[in-house]
């Protein structure tokens, strides 16, 4: 899989934690709050250590112009696809990284995969704030 | 947005593409930007060039699109059919030549088939609306 990067890899999250990930896209959800597959797309090149998620909802938003907040079980992500994992990140407190998920910008085996895995995620992530936050610079 | 420009001036009036004439392509090009404007990107996300989007309206101009839902995805235009949980996408650039359809069908929580077509053509897409369709009156 696509993660260059393992500086500051830290501890799986334990299964039963809420993992939340900011919308940054208005597409993550539809508009009957169903969660969608875009919502768990992986660029490779962009994103090198992982995929991004959060301990709080807090936190997810950061400083992020972002148009709502869902929410999965580590649990959900770790039974998602062998070897898939969400751990800790050293760096940044909150932050969580899933780690070897397949990526979309990669040859079409790959890719096809990340499809897939991204389709099982969305059916099991919930919508829980669908608030838009402007960027704080 | 220069993007937007740019791509009406890529689109000359003398083109003909078959299947479609020139206002169909300067709509489905209409439709695209539009689309993707409303999505957002990421900080620092490519957008799509001009040449992918006119690529992609040339070859969605034969297909419906209205329900389709269309947005970028760092330099990529990507357009998606669904049917319950079953979908098709069809995926234009980064690469000026890049198109790809992948079909989905998916029941219980689980994706249970599934197909991406590296090399895909207009003819392969339409035959993949079609099975969309038919597939879920069959289930």
């Amino acid at each position: 899989m696509c993660d260059a990067t393992s500086d500051g890899i830290g501890d799986l999250v334990p299964r039963e934690r809420a993992l939340f990930r900011a919308c940054t896209r208005s597409n993550f959800y539809n508009s009957a709050n169903e969660v969608q597959p875009e919502a768990f797309y992986k660029d490779g090149k962009n994103q090198t250590d992982g995929l991004s998620f959060a301990l709080t909802q807090e936190a997810a938003i950061g400083k992020k112009k972002t148009y709502g907040v869902i929410r999965i079980t580590a649990a959900e992500i770790h039974a998602a696809r062998e070897g898939m994992e969400a751990r800790l990140d050293l760096h940044t407190e909150n932050h969580v990284l899933v780690r070897n998920m397949p990526c979309m910008d990669r040859e079409p085996g790959e890719r096809a995969e990340a499809e897939k895995v991204a389709a099982e995620l969305a059916f099991k992530a919930r919508v829980v704030s669908t608030a838009r936050t402007k960027k704080i610079e | 947005m220069n993007f937007l420009r740019n791509a009406w001036m890529v689109t000359p009036p003398s083109v003909t593409i078959v299947d479609c004439n020139y206002a169909a392509d300067v709509g489905t090009i209409n439709t695209i930007m539009n689309a993707m404007g409303n999505v957002g990107y990421e900080s620092d996300e490519p957008m799509p060039k001009a040449t992918v989007i006119t690529n992609a309206a040339r070859s969605l101009c034969s297909v419906p699109i209205q329900g389709a839902q269309i947005s970028p995805f760092y330099g990529e235009v990507n357009i998606t059919w669904k049917h319950g949980h079953d979908r098709v996408k069809a995926t234009f650039g980064p690469a000026q030549d890049m198109f790809f359809v992948y079909r989905e069908c998916f029941e219980g929580g689980r994706v249970t088939d599934s197909h991406l077509e590296e090399h895909a053509t207009e003819e392969y897409l339409r035959q993949s609306l079609d099975w969309l369709r038919t597939h879920h009156q069959n289930v």
